[in-house]
């Protein structure tokens, strides 16, 4: 009696523990972001992605990792917690445009993706909490020839258009 | 002989314990990404947090106040943020978005840092390196510099077509006048 009591209360106790746990269920991220690719200004590009997490259960205190193109990145927040921020920069600007693909993991699923690293698995496999897409303009579409080029190459025709018309009538 | 075993164990136990409590120590290095700054155009500044410590910092805190509403406009990131735990020998960074609302020069101010550097200890404040004075660059400088002066180009086209034209159309009269003697001939 007094151990079926005891089963019950470890059952009791297991159920409340798993119920706590600092995970987000059914994420629905609201996000937006940010690129910068300016080659007048810079010749390093960044990327801001900021986010809004809404979960079913109550969470305090979301850890959260970014995984960018094979590189973890741990996510920021504001101080009140509601509001995410993960950012990177790369050296060069992005040349042509490309899709981003942004995986979000909690802490178990990065100790997970951690542990696929190290035994050189496919990081794909690891299952993330969830993911934002979105596109990369790259280097805004621009006038092949600066404006000084073209009018250089009009003022060679047209002086090799006179100095033609001339030697014809000096000869 | 079981006895100095023990002994050797609980050392080494002890040892162990106490090099994974070392004291966590933050450098913040403030940068700004743009080699030209322009009043209208967005200036990328990167917060780089370096733990060269031996234990982890947790509960970090960045504030950087000093892009004020009057001349900058926040365009995206946080000049608030905080992580909840950066490891031993390990580095984070965050980038925050402004445009600038004035040209002239700014004196660009440090950002600050605070930190909980082992269990249980006070917070730690730190503070960046501070950028000095930068200049920004008004718009119209800017444009002077860098737009491409198509308009500019046209305009001079049509102002020389004076000069060009018509004396080539004399030409092309006395020409055109020679031409049909020299067949008559």
């Amino acid at each position: 009696m007094g151990f079926q009591r005891l089963i019950n209360f470890a059952f009791i106790f297991v159920l409340f523990g798993g119920a706590t746990a600092n995970t987000c269920v059914q994420p629905t991220p609201s996000f937006s972001h940010y690129t910068s690719n300016n080659e007048k200004l810079s010749q390093s590009s960044a990327v801001v992605v900021e986010f809004t997490l809404k979960c079913k259960n109550k969470v305090d205190d979301l850890l959260l990792f970014a995984d960018v193109e094979g590189t973890q990145i741990p996510v920021t927040k504001s101080p009140e917690g509601n509001n995410f921020q993960v950012s990177w920069t790369s050296s060069s600007l992005v040349q042509a445009s490309k899709m981003y693909k942004v995986r979000f993991f909690d802490e178990e699923g990065y100790s997970n993706l951690r542990k696929a690293i190290r035994s050189s698995q496919d990081i794909n496999s690891v299952k993330e909490l969830f993911q934002v897409e979105f596109k990369h303009p790259g280097l805004s579409s621009k006038l092949w020839i600066r404006s000084e080029l073209l009018a250089l190459i009009v003022a060679t025709i047209v002086f090799y258009v006179v100095c033609k018309e001339r030697s014809e009538v000096i000869a | 002989m079981s006895l100095k075993l023990i002994t050797i164990f609980l050392i080494a136990c002890a040892g162990l314990v106490h090099a994974e409590d070392g004291d966590a120590k933050l450098i913040l290095i403030k940068n700004v990404l743009n080699s030209i700054i322009t009043e209208g155009n967005d200036l990328m500044v990167q917060y780089t947090l370096y733990n060269i410590g031996d234990g982890a910092a947790t509960d970090v805190n960045l504030a950087d106040s000093s892009f004020h509403e009057s001349d900058f406009e926040l365009v995206s990131g946080m000049t608030s943020v905080k992580w909840e735990r950066i490891l031993a020998g390990t580095n984070v960074s965050h980038v925050v978005i402004v445009r600038p609302l004035k040209s002239g020069a700014f004196n660009f101010t440090s950002a600050v840092v605070q930190y909980v550097a082992s269990e249980g200890s006070d917070t730690t404040f730190g503070m960046s390196n501070d950028l000095g004075e930068l200049d920004i660059l008004s718009l119209k400088e800017f444009k002077r510099i860098h737009a491409s002066h198509l308009i500019e180009w046209g305009l001079f086209g049509v102002w020389c077509i004076p000069s060009i034209v018509l004396p080539y159309m004399l030409y092309y009269k006395s020409k055109s006048k020679y031409s049909l003697k020299a067949k008559k001939n």
